[in-house]
């Protein structure tokens, strides 16, 4: 694994830092995750079984803290903090929510991990460094709501915390980037991360287009800004998506639609004429008649999947891209496979996350506590 | 010493439009020496419909001015080369020799057809560390299926949950699995980095973009596999949590966002507010009644935020310590003064299209990224040529002459 070896501390509850924590965890690096003795407030949060809401068997938390170790720790207590500091002196490096215990355990360390990351949701400074931050509000003010949705209606979010995956993803490219200068030059070194930038790196020419030319884009719903046709259509038996750059001619001839030579010169001039047609024919035909006989063609419609089918997928099943994982609260689910494969080693099987406190023996006694010293932390709520 | 973390690292861009070009944008922020390789007959520069130009303006050499382009290449070098001329393909052979990573998004088929799959390059560089980006895998019944970002959005579920109450499935304004395929891209290249250097090993990379995007939704797909419902198209509903939404504000097409999902947070919404009287009745009083009454909550909450703009409406609440933001345009988040203040923007000089601020990285690392900005076309095939593989000025007009490279793109 290309992470093996890489020993990392995770301080963090939510999803941003977990989320990075678990990448690294998923190429190697064996990941330590410190929750208070109450657990992640993840653990709180759904979706759930059917069977309702339980510390063990949130799947979000399932999810963003699988192949990590998990031990108890309260921070807020003199010995918490001495644990703590104990754990991060191991670590090499420490993605850490910036909350005042932890930080001023780490400001402790006799010497400073390899690298510290932090994420916070506006930045570790600026006028809007103490707003409460959270994932509508990130979305709103790093750009990515107003441009989602229908003109004139509301703006939309997206569906899961895609703010703070996008701010844990950017933490782990950055966090191993940070590995490498470090164990390069000995230095230690420092990453901090915006949930908002996050966002607002991701706006796809909007920030540029608009300072080219001093006009800010805006909702366009399922449409692209610059491709005709492109959206979502529906069907016969639900919603095709539609994306079609460059010929007209061609595409015009699959989906039965006049050849026309001022069509062609610019579709997107005449989208209201095109419109009514397209939809027509779209709606004739199944959707999956539409997705392979348009890629048959070589026009990249695809599929708007339910989760449930998207779980059944064939694709996914030919990829084994979920595998099933046992977890001793929750049971056998599938879980989805990594972001991307290395050729030369198969995606390892998933381990599941760790039960609230699962390693506190192991990961403690490591560091020399006894059993009798582990009962006591215990009676002491400090784990 | 290194001043960036991928100093000293060569990495070969031959991106196509966001996904691959995102991935190698990710590697010259943080260092690496980025050369993107482009063709003089195919030259993928955003010229077609739709693209943005400076004033509007596409001028004598489009090719130089469109925003798509110039925000995704800025950092990087750029070569004219036709590797699908023999001549081409031999010198981007020996350009992969003195390079560490190559980044590609082509169909799967693509860099087999040029005789320029993984073996081959890796025969030409052993340590190579190679990045294939595709839509739907490298492997399986749909792996020659194309997509681009936006249907990826259907595709992994995404569009399915996404909409308004009673709407049709949508997808996000912005074609959101390719710059997230970049970023794991990127990510695994630095993981494979790190593993080179402890044991010289090279990395293939495979990332299917679909696969990218679904780990985004991984608790919504581990929640269905555990028996939960698939709640589809809720506007911006939260499960349990009320007041959760955006609210129109004075002016036009104006919002605030608010999220409540605290008793903390309602007590300083009311205070917020003024101490309201319908704050005070009885079914508002814990969070299931406010949720169960969200939908009057919010006709409450929107007669308050129509009467401010709404980063005043944002500011009053969260001085009461409320998650609330203006729902920003790019001109105002261009604007933001907290994004300014993290120096997110970089003011970027193009010899083409002018000065402009891009946005930059959201990480904060070391120095940050050089402000350089995208290549002209052609613009570096004297230094690589000539300075890397040691042609000389008579060898590369007899290239020229041979359709192998070119000053500007063809057609």
């Amino acid at each position: 694994m290309p992470l093996s070896g890489l020993s990392v501390l995770e301080l963090a509850q939510g999803v941003a830092g977990p989320y990075c924590g678990r990448l690294l965890a998923e190429q190697g690096a064996m990941v330590v995750k410190v929750e208070p003795p109450a657990g992640d407030y993840a653990r709180r949060l759904g979706p759930f079984p059917p069977s309702g809401p339980h510390p063990e068997r949130s799947a979000l938390y399932l999810w963003l803290n699988a192949g990590k170790q998990g031990v108890t720790l309260d921070a807020g207590s003199a010995t918490g903090r001495a644990l703590l500091r104990r754990l991060a002196a191991q670590a090499q490096v420490v993605v850490a929510r910036p909350d005042a215990a932890s930080l001023a355990a780490l400001a402790a360390l006799d010497e400073a991990p390899l690298v510290r990351t932090t994420i916070t949701w506006f930045g570790a400074d600026g006028p809007y460094r103490d707003y409460r931050g959270g994932e509508l509000a990130a979305l709103a003010s790093g750009g990515l709501l107003g441009l989602t949705g229908e003109p004139g209606r509301e703006p939309l979010a997206a569906p899961g915390p895609q703010a703070q995956y996008q701010a844990g993803l950017a933490a782990a490219v950055a966090t191993v980037a940070a590995v490498l200068r470090a164990e390069a030059t000995g230095q230690p070194q420092r990453v901090e991360v915006s949930v908002q930038a996050a966002v607002a790196s991701l706006l796809e020419g909007a920030i540029l287009g608009y300072g080219y030319t001093g006009r800010a884009r805006g909702r366009m719903g399922s449409r692209h800004p610059a491709v005709y046709p492109s959206g979502i259509y529906p069907c016969q038996d639900g919603y095709i998506h539609v994306h079609a750059p460059g010929d007209w001619g061609a595409f015009a001839r699959w989906a039965g639609l006049p050849e026309r030579a001022d069509w062609a010169a610019d579709p997107q001039a005449h989208a209201e004429e095109i419109e009514p047609l397209l939809s027509a024919r779209l709606r004739g035909h199944t959707r999956d008649e539409l997705f392979r006989q348009g890629q048959e063609w070589r026009f990249p419609l695809s599929p708007v999947l339910s989760l449930e089918e998207v779980l059944a997928d064939p694709q996914h099943q030919a990829r084994g891209y979920f595998q099933e994982v046992e977890h001793p609260a929750a049971g056998r689910f599938p879980m989805p496979g990594p972001p991307f494969r290395l050729e030369d080693a198969p995606p390892p099987a998933p381990r599941p996350a760790p039960m609230l406190g699962q390693h506190n023996a192991e990961v403690y006694g490591a560091l020399g506590c006894s059993s009798a010293d582990l009962v006591r932390l215990r009676e002491a709520g400090v784990i | 010493m290194a001043a960036r973390p991928l100093d000293g690292v060569r990495a070969l861009d031959l991106g196509q439009v966001y996904a691959g070009p995102f991935a190698a944008r990710a590697l010259a922020d943080l260092g690496a020496e980025v050369i993107r390789v482009e063709w003089a007959r195919r030259p993928g520069r955003a010229t077609g419909p739709g693209a943005v130009y400076p004033q509007d303006e596409p001028g004598a050499r489009p090719y130089n001015r469109s925003a798509y382009y110039n925000e995704l290449n800025r950092g990087k070098r750029a070569i004219s080369l036709d590797l699908s001329l023999e001549r081409g393909r031999a010198l981007f052979l020996r350009l992969v020799a003195l390079s560490d990573v190559v980044v590609e998004n082509f169909s799967p088929r693509v860099m087999g057809n040029l005789g320029l799959d993984y073996p081959v390059l890796r025969e030409a560089n052993p340590g190579l560390i190679m990045v294939s980006i595709s839509a739907y895998g490298a492997s399986g019944p749909w792996r020659d299926y194309g997509a681009y970002g936006p249907g990826l959005e259907a595709a992994s579920g995404l569009a399915s949950l996404m909409g308004y109450v009673g709407g049709p499935p949508l997808r996000l304004g912005v074609a959101y699995a390719d710059p997230t395929a970049g970023l794991h891209a990127a990510f695994a290249v630095l993981a494979a980095l790190r593993r080179r250097r402890r044991t010289g090993q090279g990395a293939h990379i495979e990332l299917a973009m679909r696969e990218s995007l679904t780990h985004m939704l991984g608790e919504l797909l581990v929640g269905r596999g555990l028996g939960a419902g698939e709640s589809p198209r809720q506007g911006n509903a939260h499960p349990f949590a009320a007041p959760h939404g955006v609210y129109p504000c004075k002016g036009e097409d104006t919002w605030v966002s608010i999220s409540v999902s605290t008793e903390e947070g309602w007590q300083g919404l009311g205070r917020a507010l003024g101490q309201p009287s319908w704050a005070q009745e009885e079914r508002f009083r814990d969070a299931l009644g406010r949720w169960q009454h969200r939908e009057e909550l919010d006709r409450h909450l929107a007669a308050w935020t129509r009467g401010l703009p709404p980063q005043e409406a944002a500011g009053r609440l969260q001085a009461e310590g409320v998650s609330a933001a203006a729902v920003q345009n790019p001109a105002e988040v261009l604007a933001d003064p907290q994004l300014a203040a993290q120096g997110f923007f970089l003011a970027i000089a193009h010899p083409e299209a002018g000065t402009h601020l891009h946005p930059g990285v959201p990480w904060r690392l070391g120095e940050g990224p050089e402000p350089r900005p995208a290549p002209l076309f052609a613009q570096d095939n004297g230094y690589v040529l000539q300075r890397l593989l040691g042609l000389t000025g008579e060898e590369l007009r007899a290239l020229e002459d041979e359709g192998v490279i070119a000053e500007a793109p063809q057609g």
